[in-house]
């Protein structure tokens, strides 16, 4: 299975954008693309062609459900895993997520340091659920 | 990496104050009643206050984001359509208090580098 490698993360709070982004490069050694809003991202996303997608669910003028329905429209995003990000994880939140296609989910405030390993597992389950899938139909 | 993220939540301490002042300024209008409509300035001032519980608590921030976190789900309350203004004064005062005396030292993610 190839490793995780680039990733994009989609979120309106700058100081966020900063912090993850040094985390991820430092000490997951990621290859990150930032971007401050759901539109930002439909613009420059296709040519960074993220393994992965993190993405806010509160933003402004275009939230993060609504990105992840946009994305699902560009042929490199198609299949991306998607995790969200969000203070807003109540059950019933997750459950919403989960049914709407994120990968995973995971609560604000979080720990940057312990992010890079959060993001591999949640990464690794999808693409073995994914293999599993297209091996059950094959 | 750790010099690079003092320099951040040294950077990230200074919005900080000027976000909690600007909530402040956003929940006094509020209060009088500004014109303007008092709904949609609570839900702007709600807005920021969900913001900072996600960057201060990111940026290590611990009891500032529970500061932030308990006066977001109160002024949710009123977004939908409480009259409790006292409590959210009470909630930002504590959340002003703390960032008075905030410093990058208070981030559990701070570290003095040599």
């Amino acid at each position: 299975m190839k490793a995780l490698n680039r990733i994009a993360f989609i979120d309106d709070e700058m100081h966020i954008r900063e912090i993850v982004k040094l985390a991820l490069e430092e000490l997951g050694g990621f290859k990150i693309r930032c971007f401050e809003s759901g539109m930002d991202a439909l613009d420059g996303i296709e040519g960074f062609d993220p393994d992965l997608i993190l993405l806010d669910v509160m933003m402004p003028k275009m939230t993060g459900i609504e990105t992840l329905c946009a994305l699902r429209e560009l042929p490199a995003c198609a299949e991306t895993p998607v995790i969200f990000v969000t203070a807003k994880a109540q059950r019933h939140e997750i459950e919403h997520y989960m049914e709407v296609g994120a990968a995973g989910v995971i609560p604000k405030p979080f720990d940057p340091i312990t992010l890079p390993d959060n993001l591999n597992a949640i990464w690794c389950k999808a693409k073995t659920q994914a293999l599993s899938s297209h091996a059950g139909t094959a | 990496m750790q010099e690079q993220l003092n320099l951040l939540i040294e950077k990230h301490c200074k919005t900080i104050k000027e976000q909690v002042g600007s909530l402040g300024a956003m929940l006094s209008r509020v209060e009088a009643g500004d014109a303007g409509g008092p709904q949609s300035l609570l839900a702007e001032a709600e807005a920021l206050a969900h913001q900072l519980k996600g960057s201060t608590g990111t940026a290590g921030f611990l009891e500032l984001s529970k500061a932030a976190t308990a006066l977001d789900d109160h002024l949710k309350s009123l977004c939908a359509g409480g009259r409790d203004f006292q409590t959210a004064h009470q909630r930002f005062a504590e959340l002003a208090q703390i960032t008075t005396a905030i410093r990058p030292e208070n981030s559990v993610l701070y570290r003095a580098t040599a």
